[in-house]
């Protein structure tokens, strides 16, 4: 009986991980407080595939009107925002969402995200499997420079940036 | 050949700071309002009626452009300032003035720039205006913005912007360019710089 409860056990782990959802932990997920007038927020996380190469193809939340999959281009200080297909998952390999890079963009809130709330969040990968998340909503930002830096003075600066 | 390009080197070395000192008697006569990038006074129409930066004269100004849409590199950069202003005493924080210009005016109305920056530190002052005062200031300042289709996505457009958080004296005299993702520390650091004069 308990060699035959030991074998159901592994069948059914192993028909969990099967699929993508089963086989990507999600790191410290959060989302950014907004109030409802900024109309849109978005959530940050690190994702680590241990399964086959994949990709999130889409996110939902009861939060926003429509959630998309975005990333910042860093263009010479000119930040680009542009919504992308997918995110790659690349097998054993965790993917940084952060600000600044890759997000999950919520769009049209329909309340505040006041730091302390959670807000449900699901994603979906590229095999039709779904993950529901519990994403706290956090304040919080990393400024990416931590390293002590200078900044500039107008006399340092000696080109303009014109358009 | 290759005992020329020391010569070379520190021949472009003088005439780079020969450069920057013309430009610095250029400025001192004609007036930081009329050379781009220099930065000069303006004014835009805040929660509470038309502010202009001359209002605050006597205070250091944290001046960020940026739009209430932006997920996240305009609060971050307005949450790093606000969280060094908080690591100076009160009596130094008080004498700091945030302002957050959103060159975004149809999404954006005054009133709902007031309640975004007030969620960071109470003092802070949003302000907007029409596309061609902020075209206007855009220049003062050389912040490159532009309004960008998003093709499938329910944004509609975004703003390809510049973020840079402008450090301005007691005197309105633009001194410093603070990157966006300058951690807070090294912001308080310049502002103390700027405390100090
Ligand atoms: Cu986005």
């Amino acid at each position: 009986m308990k060699q035959l409860l030991a074998l159901i056990m592994i069948l059914s782990a192993f028909s969990v991980s099967a699929d993508v959802a089963g086989q990507v932990m999600i790191d410290q997920p959060y989302v950014r407080a907004a109030i409802k007038q900024q109309r849109n927020s978005a959530a940050y996380m690190h994702i680590t595939n241990q399964g086959d190469n994949a990709y999130l193809l889409y996110a939902k939340s009861p939060v926003a009107d429509s959630v998309e999959l975005h990333t910042h281009i860093d263009d010479n200080g000119v930040m680009r925002m542009r919504k992308i297909e997918k995110i790659d998952l690349p097998t054993q390999q965790a993917v940084t969402m952060e600000p600044g890079g890759l997000h999950v963009m919520l769009l049209g809130l329909n309340r505040d995200l006041k730091t302390g709330d959670e807000i449900s969040l699901t994603l979906g990968f590229s095999d039709g499997s779904e993950k529901n998340l519990k994403v706290p909503v956090q304040m919080r930002y990393r400024a990416k420079k931590k390293a002590k830096q200078e900044s500039k003075t107008l006399q340092d600066k000696p080109k303009m940036i014109t358009h | 050949m290759k005992n020329y390009k020391p010569l070379f080197f520190w021949i472009v070395v003088i005439c780079f700071f020969t450069g920057i000192l013309l430009a610095q008697q250029y400025l001192k006569k004609q007036g930081s309002d009329l050379i781009p990038g220099s930065g000069g006074n303006f004014t835009l129409q805040s929660d509470r009626g038309p502010v202009s930066l001359s209002d605050y004269k006597g205070k250091i100004i944290a001046l960020y452009f940026g739009y209430m849409s932006c997920p996240d590199i305009c609060p971050a950069s307005l949450w790093n300032l606000s969280e060094a202003i908080k690591m100076l005493t009160p009596e130094q924080a008080e004498q700091i003035q945030g302002i957050f210009v959103s060159v975004d005016p149809d999404r954006d109305s005054p009133h709902a720039l007031g309640l975004f920056v007030k969620g960071f530190i109470d003092s802070f002052v949003g302000l907007t205006g029409s596309k061609q005062e902020i075209d206007k200031i855009a220049r003062q300042y050389s912040v490159v913005y532009e309004k960008v289709p998003l093709k499938d996505s329910a944004m509609g457009y975004v703003i390809d912007h510049s973020s840079v958080i402008y450090l301005i004296d007691r005197e309105g005299v633009l001194q410093y360019f603070v990157p966006h993702d300058t951690d807070p520390e090294s912001i308080r650091d310049d502002l103390l710089k700027l405390l100090e004069r």
